[in-house]
């Protein structure tokens, strides 16, 4: 394949992972919670993106064959409104929190998922740009 | 800005209803009936994901707009694809649209690949190409007209199926074995790091080691269709890489540790390849092509000294063992040399052939090229 069928391929898997991600950050971010399997499931798309985003930010290798977790914790890094050093602290704090069960989200929470959703957003972008978007 | 995003939203879902009457019916050629359906559906779930976001718009605030800029931009990406890589075959629907389509679905059942065949367009101008939206399959213009590349069409559809795996429980050790090569691929490289740094090596290594690990995300894919393409195809897909090398690539030992790298080195492609046509028994060809590639490779330089942490020959050989039991298992069609040994009408065995053909007599192949290629076009507009 050449390397615009690998991009498609990417953008593919990057777009579906948005997708469910931004679905979870709508199911949430909502009073009325559903039950506690449903729950579970879309914290589970949640973090799907965060743990490997987490690994990168504790230099561990990440796991995941999905998509660039490189890549987010760099659009991450340069698009942070809020010192560095703090975001990454809050990422790696908001994933231990949602992978120990407690689901109830803060403003400060929904805006981390934010921008790991932008990030998301500009990988996907970035590949579209790769296979047939504007150059 | 929610009237602005209001009104893209409109303007995508007209683009969408424009597409779809761009999909020419009757269609010409019935194997287009799978791709007419998908690119429909897609356009379709567009058309709904559109309309509960543009009443989701009304219910927001101004400033809580992110998350439906997001899909609504995806939205958009998405139709563009179904435009650029799903409607042109369905527009033009031409005499070689129509050949291409037919020798992919009589390729589909050869190999029992248990799912809907992929569709084929020409024009393709970067080689072969697969696109997993919308499930075509790109190849160059002219490349009805020869035979000593159409092997990669199996690498194309080991894309499709690599997409697809979810789609049918029959694909199911397959999956399970392309996970299992990634689980090997962590270990192999979590291992290392864990010993690199206990040797207390410089964090240039360290680094480099990171870096072959993350671009293992696209090279499995590759290493995976590439086997899939020997596995299915028999040993006219190496033959197949080995010509493409010597014409296109840039430098066999092709290591890139800064950007991510699409492909994994030709080398490296080879010599997977190499265990996989061991495994299926072809060790005479093994052989032939170790000697030609070994002529071919003279003419590119020295692999840089990261190259040694990129493609280690233990996990090449585990992820083709792993992948041929993954397509054992998924009931597909394996093209052991008892299955190539004698002819009867599949197309693998012609391109097979075409290869021998070729290192027999290379002047006058194309002859022999040309008078297959119209049994081959006559046989698949009149099949028996």
């Amino acid at each position: 394949m050449s390397d615009l069928g690998s991009f498609s391929f990417r953008f593919h898997e990057t777009t579906n992972s948005l997708r469910d991600f931004d679905s979870a950050l709508r199911y949430l971010r909502q009073r009325s919670i559903q039950g506690p399997d449903r729950t579970r499931e879309e914290v589970a798309h949640l973090l799907r993106v965060l743990k490997p985003v987490t690994e990168v930010l504790n230099g561990t290798l990440s796991g995941t064959a999905i998509f660039d977790e490189q890549f987010l914790v760099s659009t991450l890094r340069q698009r942070s409104t809020r010192e560095w050093q703090l975001r990454r602290t809050e990422i790696i704090e908001l994933t231990q929190k949602l992978m120990s069960g407690k689901y109830a989200l803060s403003a400060n929470d929904l805006s981390i998922l934010n921008d790991v959703a932008d990030a998301m957003g500009t990988e996907c972008a970035s590949l579209f740009r790769r296979i047939g978007g504007r150059s | 800005m929610k009237d602005y995003l209001e009104a893209i939203v409109v303007e995508q879902i007209n683009r969408s209803l424009a597409l779809k009457n761009f999909i020419r019916y009757p269609l010409q050629y019935s194997e287009l009936a799978g791709l007419a359906e998908r690119c429909t559906r897609i356009l379709d779930d567009q058309i709904r994901n559109l309309k509960e976001l543009e009443s989701m718009i009304e219910t927001r605030e101004e400033n809580d707009l992110r998350d439906i800029f997001r899909d609504v931009r995806v939205c958009g990406m998405e139709i563009a694809l179904v435009e650029y890589y799903g409607i042109p075959p369905l527009y033009y629907q031409t005499p070689e649209i129509g050949f291409l389509n037919r020798l992919t679905f009589k390729i589909h059942g050869e190999i029992k690949l248990p799912l809907p065949h992929p569709a084929i367009c020409g024009g393709s101008g970067e080689h072969y190409f697969s696109h997993p939206f919308t499930n075509v399959i790109f190849v160059p213009l002219g490349e009805s007209e020869f035979l000593l590349h159409m092997p990669d069409l199996y690498h194309e559809i080991g894309h499709y199926l690599l997409e697809n795996r979810d789609a049918d429980l029959r694909l199911e050790t397959m999956t399970k074995a392309f996970d299992s090569c990634f689980m090997a691929i962590a270990r192999y490289y979590t291992e290392l790091m864990k010993t690199k740094k206990r040797e207390g090596a410089p964090q240039g290594i360290q680094f480099a080691i990171s870096r072959c690990y993350s671009q293992w995300k696209n090279w499995i894919v590759e290493f995976f269709c590439d086997l899939f393409a020997l596995y299915t195809v028999g040993p006219a897909y190496a033959w197949s890489h080995i010509h493409l090398t010597l014409k296109r690539s840039k430098d066999i030992y092709e290591l890139d540790m800064l950007q991510n790298q699409t492909h994994p080195a030709d080398e490296a492609r080879m010599r997977i390849l190499e265990y996989g046509l061991k495994n299926l028994g072809y060790e005479a060809e093994s052989g032939k092509m170790h000697s030609k590639w070994a002529e071919i490779s003279k003419f590119w330089s020295n692999p840089p000294s990261e190259y040694q942490y990129a493609y280690p020959d233990s996990l090449l050989a585990d992820i083709a063992r792993l992948s041929l039991e993954g397509l054992q298992g998924s009931s597909l069609s394996v093209a052991y040399p008892k299955v190539l040994s004698t002819n009867t009408g599949e197309i693998r065995f012609m391109l097979n052939t075409a290869w021998e053909v070729f290192w027999k007599s290379p002047k006058e192949f194309r002859t022999w090229e040309v008078d297959q290629l119209s049994s081959l076009r006559r046989s698949l507009t009149n099949p028996i």
